[in-house]
């Protein structure tokens, strides 16, 4: 399936957190009829948001932990991810896997996952079982036991994601250096999975210490979102999740990234086929903007460079023969300051600095020629029928509103998105890419393959990290 | 679905084709009603046309897919289907890629092509009002019906497939898969790449491109599901104005039946990574063939049903050996392979291959436990709402369907023949399908495995 060949994604693909909207008019949102969301706090502070859907007979129930691996501490990267899989591994109740057997045994998918911002854990099963998994979702956050055994048997699958996910895939570890030299103090500094070495260097006593700050009540959502009544899942919500004590919540360290000055470089040699050059340039989030249409602002211009087949990147790179794929990434619910990243893969044989010239000519044209209210007008369109696309998705309709909320933004903003990215002017698009496109905070990364049949082990001591060439 | 910067505990189904129809029936007693209510029609040009009508949201999704898959591709011009697929959206009707592109923007409409080894599908989803449905299924047409198949982009389409082969040489798990193709499907169609080699792209032509196009992309070779806000007498009309313009032609052919392994093999792709990616197979079954739901069930006990599978409890959660490891049918039209993988750290290929193959060998002796099938048939039976649960699943469900030619009650039937497994018919069809001592072990890594 290749829904967009040419930027490698759809434009929605980096903020799946969900500005898509609503519509070519206002007739089609009103026929569609804007989904209501009820919400309600209990005693103990989770906040739980209920979506109605009827469609079918089938229930999402997803819960947001703010607690992402930006949160970890120096030395235990990885550990809200490692802490995800251990919720799979038994509570005072439950044997390691059982809660899993349960899900399964009802005919339900169930699964987890941990990003920078946060930690969420889902299962999507026929709405008559939902408050079997209330009742065991509840149950883990309150009585889970970390078993030393099976602590060390899980710490191995980990390892093996991230040789997997990581060691072996070039692509990752282009990425991952290209964060960890943008932010030097962030939170976004180290990747999701963790430092090889700090995965070796798990103890029992991190996943407690990760637990006793982050697991609690008042500092979850929890998200429903199928063919239910709202009162109800309510009052699920109160017998289940509402006995759970709220939780002491320290205060977080602010960790906000120090200024930048300068564009920095890194050059990751490894064995690979193709070659590729991402920059990044250091943005707000709809939680860090000064202003928020800053954010919304750019997440206009990222669909405008890459959103699919219309967009710059596809027409005037990709179909011109001056790059051989080109593709924008910005996720506007970051809860830090984040990177607007361009990604490019190169015609054969082309220098690595004719790709840069290359993008860096986009960059350059969308701060000195306004935006035509026709090209404008063609997002927005794609903006309202893909918000209406969008509710196809119960799934995705929940992780709308936990990112959100999550991230510290009002859920309801989440509803609102589409208004949001229609107020957006050729002006104000202008204004943010001066604002923010600028050598001073941007860093560039380049893959430059070395033939598949090198072994790079013998060069690099197991201690070591990547052999990435930095230069500030 | 989910973005790319998170990551997630277990990883889903292996392959695309096998995700394919891995449904089951619902739950619903004494006089169940039509699960799902598929109306079918034949055009005049001979197009076979399912219809299901949803109401809930102000859209449609219309899937026209052609037996024209990379299995068709001419005598050393492989991936010569996969090239037509990506032409199509290059523009048509004398208009460029990116006018149409912009036409399609402007409606809200979006188009997306897709090719396997089976067949190649062309997609568009709308708006249902008819001010944007309209237009957008003229637009479609044309990118179906009158593609401009220009030299200079077919030239550009044609570097781009080269460099998707080099992206795939880059990628353990795209290496693994092409080369358990390579080796159950020996000499058979299905055994190439969908994106052809270097070699072989390199020798197709433009003429190749359309003479491709002219023969497979024709009605009586096309299936068309439309999925959405629309009554009957709309679907009739939206089918004939999608395929408007295209010749009556004929279908494709049966292709020739998979041959499958003769003898046990093993295949070593080198590769310089900490994990090897390993795919252990045996022969399997087409899809449409009558031990389909023994094997299907039996399959999701042993390794295909996920995190409480053997597999996974044996490797995984007792062992640490892999994030990864399950075990699929891959069942296609003309034949088909059963397989269990891995993803592994490299010094523990051997230990892994070898517990693989013992769990297999006491499922095939014992059978399944009681308990096992229960919950098997509990998952399969319990989960069915969820495989149809969005336009976007239902679509996808119906357009397997119509390939594999099963019958339009199929998903009310499911959940009977799902109940009517039994622990007899799981081990007698293991026991029939899978011969142990004809293996293929194929290992993506730095090392070689030994030979069986």
């Amino acid at each position: 399936m290749k829904a967009n060949k040419h930027t490698a994604r759809p434009w929605w693909h980096g903020y799946a957190a969900g500005l898509l909207g609503l519509g070519l008019s206002s007739a089609v949102i009103a026929e569609a009829s804007v989904p209501e969301v009820h919400s309600h706090t209990l005693d103990n502070g989770l906040k739980v948001l209920v979506l109605p859907d009827q469609r079918a007979p089938v229930v999402t129930q997803q819960i947001w932990y703010r607690a992402g691996s930006m949160d970890e501490p120096a030395g235990a990267t990885g550990i809200a991810h490692m802490f995800e899989h251990m919720m799979f591994k038994g509570t005072e109740n439950l044997a390691p896997g059982e809660f899993s057997e349960i899900i399964a045994r009802l005919g339900g998918q169930e699964n987890a996952f941990t990003s920078r911002d946060y930690t969420a854990y889902f299962q999507t099963l026929s709405n008559e079982h939902l408050e079997t998994a209330m009742q065991w979702e509840a149950d883990r956050l309150a009585n889970l036991v970390i078993d030393p055994d099976e602590f060390q048997s899980e710490r191995d699958v980990v390892k093996e994601e991230w040789r997997m996910r990581m060691r072996d895939n070039p692509n990752a570890r282009l990425s991952q250096q290209l964060y960890a030299t943008a932010f030097v103090n962030s939170g976004y500094h180290h990747p999701i999975i963790g430092w090889e070495p700090d995965i070796d260097a798990y103890s029992v006593e991190d996943l407690h210490q990760w637990r006793a700050q982050f697991y609690h009540p008042d500092n979850a959502t929890l998200v429903i979102v199928g063919d239910v009544d709202p009162k109800t899942v309510f009052s699920l919500a109160e017998k289940h999740y509402g006995p759970i004590p709220a939780g002491f919540q320290t205060e977080r360290k602010p960790r906000t990234e120090i200024k930048q000055h300068g564009t920095k470089r890194l050059k990751l040699e490894l064995p690979a086929r193709l070659p590729r050059l991402m920059m990044g340039y250091k943005v707000p989030s709809l939680v860090t903007a000064e202003e928020a249409w800053h954010a919304d602002a750019l997440t206009v211009l990222a669909a405008l460079l890459s959103g699919g087949e219309s967009s710059r990147f596809a027409n005037e790179l990709v179909r011109e023969n001056k790059l051989s794929r080109a593709w924008a990434n910005y996720t506007a619910t970051a809860r830090a300051q984040t990177l607007f990243t361009l990604t490019a893969i190169p015609n054969q044989d082309q220098p690595i600095e004719e790709v840069e010239a290359v993008l860096r000519e986009q960059i350059e044209r969308l701060k000195t020629e306004l935006v035509s209210t026709e090209e404008l007008a063609r997002i927005q369109a794609q903006v309202v029928a893909s918000d209406v696309y969008q509710r196809d998705s119960m799934f995705f309709q929940g992780m709308r509103l936990g990112i959100y909320q999550t991230a510290g933004l009002d859920y309801r903003d989440a509803l609102r998105c589409v208004e949001r990215i229609q107020a957006i002017t050729p002006e104000q698009i202008q204004k943010v890419a001066k604002m923010y496109f600028s050598d001073e905070s941007l860093t560039i990364a380049e893959l430059k393959p070395l033939p598949l049949d090198t072994d790079e082990r013998p060069n690099v001591p197991q201690s070591l990290e990547e052999p990435a060439h930095v230069a500030y | 679905m989910l973005p790319t910067n998170i990551i997630a505990k277990f990883r889903g189904s292996l392959l695309a084709c096998t995700a394919l129809l891995g449904m089951s029936s619902v739950t619903i007693a004494g006089d169940a009603p039509s699960v799902l209510d598929i109306q079918h029609w034949e055009t005049e040009q001979g197009a076979q046309v399912y219809f299901y009508p949803t109401s809930n949201l102000p859209m449609v999704d219309i899937r026209v897919s052609f037996d024209a898959g990379s299995a068709r591709d001419p005598e050393a011009l492989e991936g010569t289907a996969a090239l037509v697929s990506a032409m199509l959206t290059e523009g048509s009707d004398g208009q460029s890629a990116s006018t149409m592109a912009y036409r399609f923007a402007e409606l809200g409409a979006e188009i997306s092509t897709g090719v396997g080894s089976e067949n190649a599908s062309v997609r568009l989803r709308s708006l249902s009002q008819s001010q944007y449905l309209n237009p957008a299924v003229s637009l479609f047409n044309k990118t179906l019906s009158a593609p401009n198949f220009a030299a200079d982009t077919f030239e550009r389409e044609q570097r781009q497939q080269l460099q998707s082969i080099s992206a795939r040489q880059q990628s353990p798990r795209a290496l693994a898969i092409d080369a358990l193709r390579e080796v159950m499907f020996a000499g058979h169609p299905y055994a190439h790449p969908t994106t052809g080699t270097v070699e072989s792209v390199e020798r197709i032509t433009l003429e190749d491109v359309q003479d491709f196009y002219q023969r497979y992309y024709v009605a009586a070779n096309a299936d068309v599901v439309i999925v959405g806000d629309v009554d009957r007498n709309q679907a009739e009309a939206l089918a004939d104005s999608v395929l408007a313009g295209l010749p009556a032609g004929q279908a494709a052919p049966a292709l020739p039946e998979v041959s499958g392994l003769a003898e046990s093999f093993v295949k070593h792709v080198p590769f310089p990574s900490e994990q090897s990616t390993v795919f252990v197979a045996y022969n399997g079954i087409a899809r449409q063939h009558e031990d389909y739901f023994p094997l299907y069930v039996g399959n999701h006990i042993f390794g295909g049903g996920g995190f409480a599978s053997r597999l996974n409890a044996e490797l995984r959660q007792k062992r640490g050996l892999a994030y990864s490891v399950s075990s699929f049918l891959m069942p296609m039209r003309a034949g088909g392979v059963y397989a269990m993988s891995i993803q592994t750290r490299n010094d523990a290929v051997k230990e892994a291959v070898a517990l693989m193959q013992t769990q297999l060998q006491a499922f095939i002796d014992q059978g399944p436990e009681a308990e096992e099938l229960k919950d098997a048939i509990a998952n399969i039976t319990g989960g069915f709402p969820l495989r149809l649960d969005s336009n976007s699943k239902i679509t996808g469900q119906i357009g397997a369907l119509a390939f594999y030619g099963l019958p339009l009650d199929y998903f009310d039937q499911y959940v009977d023949h799902i109940r009517a497994v039994d622990s007899t018919a799981i081990q007698a069809a293991f026991a029939k399908h899978i011969d142990l001592d004809e293996v293929a072990v194929i290992v993506v890594g730095p090392e070689a495995p030994e030979q069986p």
